[in-house]
């Protein structure tokens, strides 16, 4: 492999020299897909807001020039106005950029797998790239990584991942709080074997591993403390798998995990561990502290305010102190170690600043205590104010007296009164949008001021949310408190990703029980998107293979997931047959590949039968979907008549599943008749029973 | 003799791309590459900047003679915004104020051409010595000509000639200003006089000094000589890329240059301690290796200098033993180095070497008879900024009563004064200290990692550079004659 600097020089040499070679292209996902940054984010998207008063994004861009990258594909959706401006406006528009930079903005986009979908349509993609999030925060250089990526690709035909990982201590201040994913790493710690997505709260969850697993490498490195900073160096094969498997959201627990375990794909992904060097990923607002803290104390070097990424003009003092030119300090005023203050900003007398960063133009009044504390631009402190590790965004103002305590955060343009108190778990907002009224509990504060407050709170009363209070989060109240909601389509609750998650907490969980998950999931998300049945034929089949699993779980699964899907249809008693037939029809081609004989048939009318306990016009519906079945010679009239006679689900008769059967009592009684009789008058006689 | 020698990734490539990109954008490049540090050391700096300067030179719209005072300003303004990127890389301001003087000087030899300066002294006399350097460089170093013999630059002069030029300043020690009516005539006399450079300098220098002091103030080099004669207003460009062309050799040819020194300053059977992994300091010890036996006691330089160090030290697995490096050995030479042998590490050519911790300083000084340091910057009062740890051993060669002695090329001597020498030191990943991982240490205490050291003059006995030894009281002379007396404020 040639160099990539080389590269890069081929490409500073302008149009006129096509570099023979493919660009190294990165893609950027400038958009979280949660709320954890919420209210801030609320106004202003977590890539643009500052971090020691530089724009996250910048770091990120640094990092990437710094790995030699040549294009760079920034996907973002929420505030992709804002995005788009400042990157038109930033240093890297401009031709002296070491890389071009194409901002892009698809509604549709609600998680990483959606950008990965997108990117495959788009062809943009030749190479293998480097895909990372918005929020990285790295010194370490790509281009060695590259290249054992590259060497490897030629060894491996399958590797289709580098992924960076860091060990880090178990009680790292950096550590995200309540979120754990569990590597298995090979002999040489090289290959990533399996990856599994830990709760907090089910620390005995058991561990599922593919039975091949063990029997292809006997040593095996179980590790549990990585910080997984989302930097991969990512296969141009692997956007075409995301549009294969439409379900996949997220990029590890989908994703790494999905690929990880099935067989079928046989493909192999590999971690590289670093050992020198910086990186970390804003995830939540603990994560941003504590990253802040790191780029104060030239962790980070060289992204550190006093490089000045953006036009700054920060110096560096011992102790890690950093001061902008214009800084108006009182003689009396205290600036204590590893605080970063911004130009324009006066600091009144005997008021003490330690470890706070604190933005431009801000004025901080006389007598006031900043411990830690983030302070944006423009944000005006009153006297004698005492403010913990919180978080006061732009044009906020703090009225004197106030006392602040850490954990809070104070949004854009919020007006504090004079002698307030805020608990460790408020978040101020003056935004407030139907949406959030929906998902959240507000309690407006109107003060004397007439200016208007807005408590925000989430009232997602996740066990989730308790458990990160638990691990003592430097901010508590983390309100996306959900982290497999990363990938969902927040505000919707019909999400595959959330059902799955409550799957995932059924404590004692087989394989068989596994794979039935997996299918229903794949199953119902396909029905709701409408894919071709070919593709979930390909997907359901994938998933058995891998799982082993015997036609028998298909065949529940499946009648899991179509029911699942009719009920949620069938809004009258008018249409319920219209949604079965159609519904029935569309799966023809699936059910014929999972019944092959009269038991598969009673089987499979016992699955479902099972599924309608306790759901509205249960009885109905039986009927319908046993009639439809029957009409489409998926059944015969021996399948139907046994299931009739047995008289026992799979999990025996309840008084339920028996008003469930009474539903079909006339269907099977005619088909009874038929069956003694063999008439001809089939037409008529279904006329009858439509009704 | 221009040595090949490879460049970091970042460099090449800046190198490569400032060619056909517009200067400002360039300039663009080469603050990002600044900024992430992807091109460090003060040599590479050099080169970047110097390539730069060549390239916003060769484009701006000031070409004419009576146009330098705008070239002049784009220069400085060029150079405000390169040393605002990474103040710490002083190195920046001295390559431009010494563009800054190339610019000065063409404007002032071509006035005099004209007849206008009617000072006694000029251009002219400046090519002479040039003349006489160039017969006198073919003696002795025949490779390494320069590139323009008739550039008319009284400074371009190279190692042959400057070893003569030390030597004489060495045995006179104080600085005699010289009469410039008396220099003019033994200069127009005698012109194979390898001394006479010297002298031709000063003088040269001096009527610059005085030409600028009177004309600088009313910004109007090309303007007063329009009123008298049929004035052609001469394009200086050529002239002057010719001038940052020499930087840029004399950027490659430095190592070469103080390498020539080696022999006099390192005796057989010495143990030199030696702080620093520079290919300054490597060429040095490697010329010296050439005639003589020594010792070497290489200090590790923990944690920021540590691989490079052993890499010194560490017997070469991609570069071969320069063949017949032995039997030239016992046949001394006055050859320059070839480039393999500038890349040959001190083992793999049989210089004994020991690697010592940098807490064992204070334990090995006693043993040693002087100490050898590389630097980043020498400043005008004789101190000096260098790696981390050097002043710990400066300190404790001083009380020892060792001498220490620091090579470098002329191009890091900055003329500023450090007043505030905190600001101009570097502090580096902390990383480097401690692994971040170990949460109990990095959550609890404060951890720091300087780069960079600042050692007073008093400490430092004497500089080594590609135009001669100096002592550090007497560097100020040296930064006169690179620098004049324009004072250009690029911080």
């Amino acid at each position: 492999m040639a160099p990539p600097s080389k590269r890069a020089s081929a490409k500073k040499t302008g149009p006129l020299e096509e570099a023979p070679e493919a660009l190294l292209q990165a893609v950027i996902i400038a958009d979280s897909f949660n709320r954890r940054f919420r209210p801030i984010t609320l106004e202003k998207p977590r890539c643009l807001l500052p971090l020691a008063n530089t724009p996250i994004i910048e770091y990120t861009l640094e990092f990437l020039a710094l790995g030699g990258v040549e294009e760079v594909l920034l996907y973002c959706h929420a505030h992709h106005d804002q995005i788009t401006e400042y990157i038109r406006e930033s240093k890297w528009s401009k031709p002296s950029s070491p890389f071009q930079i194409r901002v892009i903005y698809s509604p549709s986009i609600m998680s990483v797998g959606d950008v990965m979908r997108e990117l495959d349509q788009s062809r943009l993609i030749k190479e293998d790239f480097v895909l990372v999030s918005g929020d990285i925060v790295s010194n370490i250089s790509l281009q060695g990584i590259l290249k054992e990526h590259k060497a490897r690709r030629l060894a491996d035909k399958n590797c289709i991942m580098t992924s960076v990982l860091r060990e880090i201590s178990p009680d790292h201040d950096s550590r995200p709080r309540g979120e754990n994913a569990l590597f298995v790493l090979d002999q040489n710690r090289e290959r990533i074997l399996h990856y599994e997505y830990l709760k907090q709260s089910d620390s005995d969850f058991p561990l599922l591993l593919p039975r091949e697993l063990a029997k292809a490498s006997p040593t095996m490195h179980f590790q549990q403390n990585f910080l997984d900073c989302c930097i991969d160096i990512v296969s141009f094969e692997v956007p075409p798998l995301f549009t294969e498997n439409f379900d996949w959201q997220h990029s590890r627990k989908d994703f790494l995990h999905g690929i990880l375990m099935d067989e079928l794909y046989g493909k192999t992904v590999y971690a590289h561990i670093l050992k020198s060097g910086y990186a970390g990923r804003i995830q939540s607002l603990q994560t941003y502290d504590a990253i802040l803290h790191d780029i104060t104390r030239k962790w980070t070097h060289p992204f550190s305010p006093d490089t000045n990424l953006n036009q700054q003009t920060y110096k560096y003092t011992r102790g890690h102190i950093y001061k902008e030119s214009k800084v108006i300090l009182a003689q009396s005023a205290v600036i204590k170690d590893n605080s970063i203050i911004g130009a324009g900003t006066s600091v009144g007398d005997k008021t003490i600043i330690s470890g706070a960063t604190i933005g431009r133009d801000c004025i901080i009044g006389k007598n006031v205590e900043l411990h830690s504390t983030i302070v944006w631009d423009n944000v005006v402190i009153g006297d004698n104010c005492s403010l913990g590790n919180c978080i006061v965004a732009n044009d906020a103002y703090i009225g004197d007296d106030s006392i602040v305590e850490s954990g809070a955060v104070v949004s854009y343009g919020v007006t504090i009164e004079k002698g307030s108190r805020i608990p460790t778990t408020a978040r101020y907002t003056k935004m407030s949008t139907k949406k959030e009224k929906d998902s959240g509990r507000f309690t407006q504060v109107i003060h004397s001021k007439t200016k208007s407050l807005i408590e925000y709170e989430d009232s997602e009363d996740d066990e989730d949310e308790q458990r990160e209070t638990d691990m003592g989060a430097l901010y508590p109240p983390d309100d996306e408190s959900d982290y497999s909601d990363i990938s969902d389509f927040s505000d919707d609750d019909e999400t595959p990703g959330k059902r799955k998650k409550g799957h995932t907490r059924t404590s004692s969980e087989s394989e068989a029980d596994s794979f039935f998950r997996e299918a229903y999931n794949s199953l119902l998300g396909a029905l709701k998107q409408s894919h071709s049945v070919d593709i979930m034929i390909l997907e359901l089949n994938g998933l058995r293979m891998s799982a082993n699993a015997e036609f028998s779980e298909v065949r529940r699964a499946t009648a899991a997931a179509v029911i699942a899907y009719i009920v949620s249809k069938i809004t009258s008693n008018e249409n319920t047959s219209k949604v079965v037939d159609a519904t029935v029809e569309k799966l023809l081609p699936l059910f014929n590949r999972m019944i092959f004989e009269v038991s598969d048939q009673v089987e499979l009318l016992g699955y479902i039968q099972t599924e309608l306990v306790g759901k509205e016009r249960s009885g109905t519906l039986m009927q319908a979907v046993g009639m439809k079945l029957y009409n489409e010679d998926l059944c015969d009239d021996e399948g139907l008549l046994t299931w009739w006679n047995e008289g026992n689900g799979p999990e025996g008769e309840t008084p339920e599943m028996a008003k469930v059967r009474d539903g079909a009592k006339a269907f099977v009684k005619w088909v009874e008749e038929q069956d003694e009789d063999e008439d001809s008058e089939e037409e008529e006689s279904e006329e009858e029973d439509d009704e | 003799m221009v040595v090949a020698d490879e460049h970091p990734p970042a460099l090449a490539k800046f190198l490569k791309a400032v060619t056909s990109v517009k200067a400002d954008d360039a300039t663009e490049i080469l603050t990002g590459l600044l900024k992430r540090r992807e091109i460090k050391t003060s040599r590479n700096v050099a080169k970047a900047v110097t390539k730069l300067l060549l390239r916003f030179v060769s484009q701006n719209r000031h070409t004419k003679l009576s146009e330098s005072q705008g070239l002049i300003k784009d220069v400085r303004d060029l150079g405000r915004t390169l040393v605002a990127t990474q103040p710490r890389e002083l190195v920046i301001g001295n390559i431009v104020r010494r563009v800054l003087g190339i610019i000065r000087e063409e404007c002032h030899d071509n006035n005099s051409i004209m007849g206008f300066a009617d000072l006694p002294l000029g251009g002219r006399l400046s090519r002479a010595s040039s003349i006489g350097d160039e017969s006198a460089d073919l003696g002795s170093n025949p490779g390494s000509g320069t590139a323009t013999p008739f550039s008319g630059r009284p400074f371009s002069r190279d190692g042959g000639e400057e070893d003569i030029d030390a030597m004489s300043r060495r045995k006179s020690k104080a600085y005699i200003p010289p009469n410039p009516r008396d220099l003019t005539r033994q200069g127009s006399i005698a012109l194979p006089n390898p001394s006479f450079g010297e002298n031709n300098l000063q003088h040269a220098l001096f009527s610059l000094l005085r030409l600028q002091s009177e004309e600088l103030p009313n910004d109007s080099p090309g303007l007063k000589p329009q009123s008298k004669e049929p004035f052609q207003d001469k394009d200086i460009r050529g002239d002057v890329i010719e001038g940052i062309k020499e930087l840029m050799d004399e950027l490659e040819l430095v190592d070469e240059q103080v390498a020539a020194h080696s022999e006099t300053h390192i005796h057989a059977n010495e143990i030199v301690m030696v702080l620093g992994s520079s290919p300054t300091l490597q060429a040095f010890l490697m010329k010296a290796a050439i005639k003589r036996k020594f010792t070497v006691v290489m200090i590790e330089a923990y944690p920021n200098d540590s691989h490079a160090t052993q890499d010194v030290v560490r017997a070469p697995s991609k570069f071969t033993t320069p063949t017949g490096f032995k039997q030239l050995s016992k046949n001394p030479r006055d050859e320059p180095l070839t480039t393999a042998e500038m890349k040959a590490t001190l083992t793999s050519v049989g210089v004994e070497t020991i690697l010592i911790p940098d807490s064992a300083v204070q334990a090995v000084m006693s043993r040693v008879n002087k100490v050898l340091m590389g630097t980043h910057v020498i400043l005008r009062n004789g101190s000096m900024i260098t790696t981390a740890g050097a002043r710990t051993v400066a300190r404790c060669a001083q009380g020892h009563s060792i001498p220490v002695i620091v090579v470098s090329g002329v191009y890091k001597l900055s003329p500023l004064y450090p007043f505030d020498p905190d600001s101009m030191l570097e502090t580096g990943e902390s990383s480097t200290v401690i692994g971040w991982a170990d949460s109990e240490i990095v959550g609890n205490a404060g951890i720091m990692n300087p780069t960079m050291d600042f050692v007073p003059g008093e400490l430092v006995d004497h500089y080594i550079t590609n135009v001669g030894g100096y002592t550090p009281q007497n560097l100020f002379k040296l930064v006169e004659e690179q620098y004049g007396s324009a004072n250009d404020t690029l911080e």
